[in-house]
């Protein structure tokens, strides 16, 4: 259906959003390759070309590949919390349920808010001998736990804060993938007498599973990039346990003023989700998700 | 519903525009004001921003509006980052700053500050009425480069009422076989007081108390608080040394001394008073260690001065049952030079002056530094500045000797006279000590002790680490920031910051 | 269809499926429950042994933090007004400022993207390498570009200028923008503005007087999320600003040396956190719309 004057009206559609970002995007970009071979000492040292050195020192620095497994471990298991939390409630919702609506608003809640103002909740509710958590565990008998200040618990602690501002996200998108599989697919279903469990499993799941996706991979982006919680409930500590790799750099690149090492670290960790990225992407182009 | 959202869209379009507008033509209005802006950089209010605020009308009329103050506000972890990235660019956004005085040689390294001596030749109070170890702190290189508004060290408060209670001593006695002073003298000692008054309710209030308290969150800055911990042990006394208060390297080959065994024995000794005489959690931030003592839930904390003045505030259930002493001490110290513990007869005391205080800077960018240096000079005069430093809530610590002669503002303020006196005395005391421990001040003293120490702190104080095995790390990566950033340089620094002339 | 078994079942599993529903509900609202009730304690309920939940009954309220957040407070005759409405309102008006104006950017050039990767065809560079590059804006940390985007607008001089964060937003959330239009654009049958073009109109007709109206949803829906990602960004506006600060950099200055005070950050929290609440009571249907990732179907 397409006429001649489509092909230049397809180029003055997406050219400006390219220019726009190359622009503005590569010039930030290209700065933090030239100073990942670099070194900056502020004052009269200034900016020394100094090779693959950054590159050559980050191998060897346990910190930072501790950190860069901390993270996928941290992403990984939001990821796996999120994907159950969200499908499983998703499917609850998905039924006729009497107040969904004021369900689905309280539940869209924590997404939109300030990761800065979560985190300060979260530092009041996790306080050891003053927070509500510790509070609650007693009820049932349980020791007070090292929310923020144990090694695991504090990790744990970041787990539950991204699952309980991000879930929503997994919740609702999925809820809308499962509410947009037209109600034709279940009715044959009905009719063969399956369970809804199996119709779950066969029908619902399957047919959402492409937008499941596409969201997943939108949350494991930005998962990667937790950097506001961390810099409230714990900076980094106790130890190293939640020092992740973004706060890693951002102590090395920007307090220490280390940019280039910083900026080494950060091509490296690119590098690394991008491969990670690429066999999911393709997984995810095998069963139709990214139309 | 369409159209609604239509509507909804293009009035939040429409806003927002409009507002990009004004600002637009407010921010080209406003470019063409007559007054000239110098700008301040310092910490978020109220605290130590907060009298540049209230003072700052007066100077301007002074100048018949000729010039004007403008205070902008970081928050405290990014304090020192963002005056550098500034300081990188070489943008001239500040003219003048008021930051850590700990941080005077990265900027003098930087260019970045000019020297203020050829101005305060001509400040007739300042070589009489300055205490020395301030005097020491504002000079660098021989050159004063900052000039102390608050002078910061560490020292102890206790609850007089508490620890004076004959009925506890009695019990101590029993219990630990001896009699603790009031003020508790050695760190052992300290430890021993902190544990007989943790976990039970000595305060008659119903709830269980702690002993003691400290800041125990990385980052927050946790390091601080552990330096009055290894002075003891790891600074030879003045009388046995040409140069005091070294605890950080050696001074000839930058070596670190971190995995010496004075700073092991005493972080075990920090970790040792964390798991026997505080509370349980370890989440605690300097919030914590204030409000603890001023709601009279502990007895004991080693910290900055604010506990004072805080302890005057509404919420305070400590008005007047506070103590101040210096920091405690040791009865031995590890002689790094002979590398042998030294016994001492008498209790060894080397108070950290961590952070050192909030210090005024002149930046090499401003265009006029002889105007910046008048409004210094104006709150640091001794009307501004006897005000300053008894108002709660400026945190400012007393730094001039006249400070302690003219105690009627804090009684203005709600001290009493013995405390406030008592107070400031135990401030100046501190300064004063000839082993006192001035926070490091080359090179990359952030990364130094935040990005590096802070970290292996924490492992030692949440028990995932031995002390030795987390300092030997400590070692390892000064030496590696010692190389990377210059060894021959940074020996220089050092040299500078601790006043050794070449 | 249901027998009385299949009723008793079906209870059965309804209350199964509003327990576990409620409990969720908890857990989301009880963070914002404990940060609004926060703001009205004193330092003594605040540090008090057991924490406390309802006003009135295990607590009294002391609405002094409000009182400084609306400035009907003062310290030595001195008026003290809490950072978030401190200094004439600046730093809300600054985050409406960067907010707005970097989504009206992000949100024109992502729709157009949007619509052009939905509706055409380039073979050059493949439609799904367009949007994954477009997408990769995203995958970048941020904390690696704050410094190079610092030195950049230093050069600039526009360091600490509210355009500088209103540039830096808009490239940071064209991925997401382009990503919820071009889904819901995807969702918009081709066949109604297919058969309009064939009826001899042209493209940009078909486009304003079809399309557009169809697409206006998920534009607004794009907007919202820009809005809201744009007002809760840290990291970035800590490094680019020291004076013109957003909200977020405003609140997180609040732990000063002397300790968090946890009732004014519950205050000043709750201010932050309001347009986004109101924002999602009024909007949740648009926004549900928007999650749906194009699950329109023609209503």
């Amino acid at each position: 259906m397409t006429d001649r004057s489509d092909s230049t009206m397809k180029y003055i559609f997406i050219v400006p959003v390219l220019a726009y970002i190359l622009v503005i995007a590569i010039f930030p970009l290209l700065f933090s390759l030239f100073l990942s071979l670099s070194r900056w000492t502020p004052g009269a040292r200034g900016l020394e070309f100094i090779g693959l050195d950054n590159f050559r020192a980050l191998a060897g620095d346990s910190r930072f590949w501790e950190a860069f497994r901390r993270t996928l471990g941290y992403v990984l298991a939001l990821i796996v919390f999120q994907w159950i939390l969200g499908t499983f409630i998703a499917a609850l919702l998905q039924k006729n349920i009497k107040g969904k609506s004021i369900f689905r608003v309280c539940y869209m809640f924590p997404m939109l808010l300030s990761p800065i103002a979560v985190a300060y909740a979260f530092k009041m509710i996790f306080d050891f001998s003053r927070g509500p958590a510790n509070h609650f565990l007693r009820l049932f008998g349980v020791a007070p736990v090292e929310w923020l200040s144990g090694s695991t618990p504090a990790f744990i602690t970041l787990v539950i804060v991204d699952v309980w501002q991000w879930t929503p996200f997994m919740i609702l998108t999925i809820l809308a993938a499962f509410e947009n599989i037209p109600q034709q697919m279940y009715e044959a279903a009905v009719v063969d007498g399956a369970k809804p469990f199996r119709i779950f499993w066969r029908i619902t799941l399957p047919l959402a599973l492409p937008i499941v996706m596409t969201v997943t991979l939108l949350r494991t982006i930005d998962a990667f990039k937790v950097f506001d919680t961390i810099y409230i409930l714990t900076g980094g500590g106790p130890g190293r346990s939640t020092e992740l790799v973004n706060f890693y750099i951002y102590l090395v690149g920007f307090r220490a003023f280390n940019l280039g090492y910083g900026a080494a670290m950060s091509w490296v960790q690119l590098f690394l989700i991008i491969i990670i990225f690429t066999y999911y992407i393709r997984s995810l182009k095998r069963i139709g998700g990214l139309r | 519903m369409k159209t609604k959202i239509l509507r909804t869209g293009s009035i939040i379009t429409a806003i927002a525009l409009l507002l990009v507008v004004v600002t637009a033509v407010v921010l080209a209005g406003g470019r063409e004001e007559r007054a000239v802006t110098l700008n301040v950089f310092t910490l978020t209010g109220p605290f130590i921003s907060g009298p540049i605020e209230r003072h700052a009308a007066e100077w301007e009329e002074k100048w018949e509006g000729k010039y004007e103050i403008n205070v902008i506000q970081g928050a405290f972890p990014d304090l020192f980052s963002q005056v550098q990235s500034v300081a990188a660019t070489g943008s001239d956004r500040f003219d003048m700053l008021l930051v850590g005085n700990a941080w005077m040689a990265d900027f003098v390294g930087w260019d970045y500050i000019i020297p203020l001596s050829r101005y305060v030749e001509n400040l007739d109070w300042y070589p009489d009425d300055v205490v020395d170890g301030v005097v020491a702190k504002n000079t660098f290189k021989g050159e004063t480069y900052g000039l102390i508004c608050d002078n910061d060290n560490m020292f102890l408060f206790y609850r007089t009422d508490i620890l004076g209670n004959e009925e506890y001593q009695a019990r101590f006695r029993d219990e630990y076989g001896y009699s603790y002073n009031t003020p508790p003298q050695t760190l052992k000692e300290l430890i021993d007081v902190a544990e007989f008054f943790n976990g039970w309710d000595w305060s008659g209030d119903g709830q269980d108390n702690v002993g003691f308290v400290t800041v125990t969150r990385r980052g927050n800055p946790q390091f601080m608080y552990s330096y009055p911990w290894v002075a003891p042990f790891s600074v030879i006394p003045h009388d046995e040394i040409d140069t005091a208060g070294v605890m950080f390297f050696e001074p000839e080959t930058m070596r670190p001394l971190a995995n010496s065994p004075g700073w092991v024995k005493g972080l075990e000794l920090y970790h040792e008073m964390i798991e026997r005489g505080t509370g349980p959690g370890l989440d605690w931030t300097r919030g914590d260690v204030i409000n603890e003592i001023i709601l009279g839930h502990a007895a004991m904390a080693i910290d900055h001065g604010d506990i004072g003045p805080e302890s005057l505030s509404d919420a305070s259930r400590v008005q007047g049952k506070l103590g101040f002493a210096m920091s405690p001490g040791s009865n031995e110290y590890w002689d790094w030079r002979t590398n042998e513990w030294v016994e001492t007869e008498e209790v060894h005391y080397a108070p950290a002056h961590s952070f050192n205080g909030w210090s005024w800077y002149i930046t090499s960018t401003t265009e006029h530094p002889d105007i910046a240096f008048d409004f210094i000079e104006f709150m640091l005069s001794e009307r501004i500045s006897s005000i300053d430093v008894a108002v709660p809530d400026s945190g400012y610590q007393p730094w001039r000797r006249s400070h302690a002669d003219n105690v009627g503002p804090w009684l203005d303020h709600g001290w009493d006279r013995q405390s406030a006196e008592s107070y400031i005395q135990a401030v100046l005391d501190s300064t004063e000590h000839p082993n006192a421990v001035v926070d490091l001040r080359i090179p990359g003293s952030a990364e130094y002790s935040e990005t590096i120490y802070d970290v292996s702190l924490s492992s030692i104080i949440t028990g995932s680490q031995s002390a030795q095995e987390a300092l030997d790390e400590v070692a390892t990566q000064w030496d590696a920031l010692t190389d990377r950033l210059g060894r021959d340089e940074q020996i220089e620094f050092y040299h500078h910051h601790l006043g050794i002339d070449d | 269809m249901a027998s009385n078994h299949h009723k008793i079942r079906k209870t059965g599993r309804n209350i199964v499926t509003y327990s576990f529903l409620i409990v969720w509900l908890i857990f989301a609202l009880f963070p914002i429950y404990w940060v609004a009730i926060m703001s009205i304690k004193d330092v003594g309920s605040v540090y008090g042994t057991l924490p406390t939940y309802i006003p009135y009954i295990d607590f009294q309220p002391c609405f002094r933090a409000w009182a400084r957040v609306i400035g009907g407070a003062s310290v030595d005759g001195v008026r003290v007004v809490s950072p978030v409405l401190g200094r004439g309102a600046r730093y809300l008006i600054n985050s409406i400022l960067v907010a707005g104006g970097s989504s009206v950017i992000t949100v024109a050039l992502g729709t157009l993207a949007g619509y052009a990767l939905t509706r055409f065809k380039y073979r050059r560079i493949s439609n799904d390498g367009i949007a994954f590059f477009i997408l990769s804006q995203r995958i970048f940390p941020p904390v690696a570009l704050a410094v190079p985007f610092f030195i950049l607008f230093a050069w600039a001089g526009m360091v600490d200028e509210l355009p500088s964060l209103i540039i830096v937003y808009s490239i940071m959330n064209m991925p997401i923008v382009t990503w919820i239009v071009k889904e819901f654009f995807n969702d918009i049958p081709k066949e109604i503005e297919e058969a309009a073009m064939v009826d001899g109109s042209s493209r940009w007709n078909t486009l304003l007087k079809i399309f557009i109206p169809l697409a206006i949803p998920g534009v607004a829906v794009a907007f919202l999320f820009s809005f809201v990602f744009a007002w809760n960004e840290f990291l970035l506006a800590l490094v680019l600003t020291f004076e013109n600060n957003t909200l977020p950099v405003t609140m997180s200055g609040m732990w000063n040396v002397r300790g968090p005070r946890y009732w004014d950050i519950a205050a000043n929290a709750m201010v932050i956190m309001l347009p986004p609440l109101v924002v999602t009571i009024l909007a949740n249907k648009y926004i549900i719309k928007g999650l749906s990732l194009g699950a329109v179907d023609g209503g």
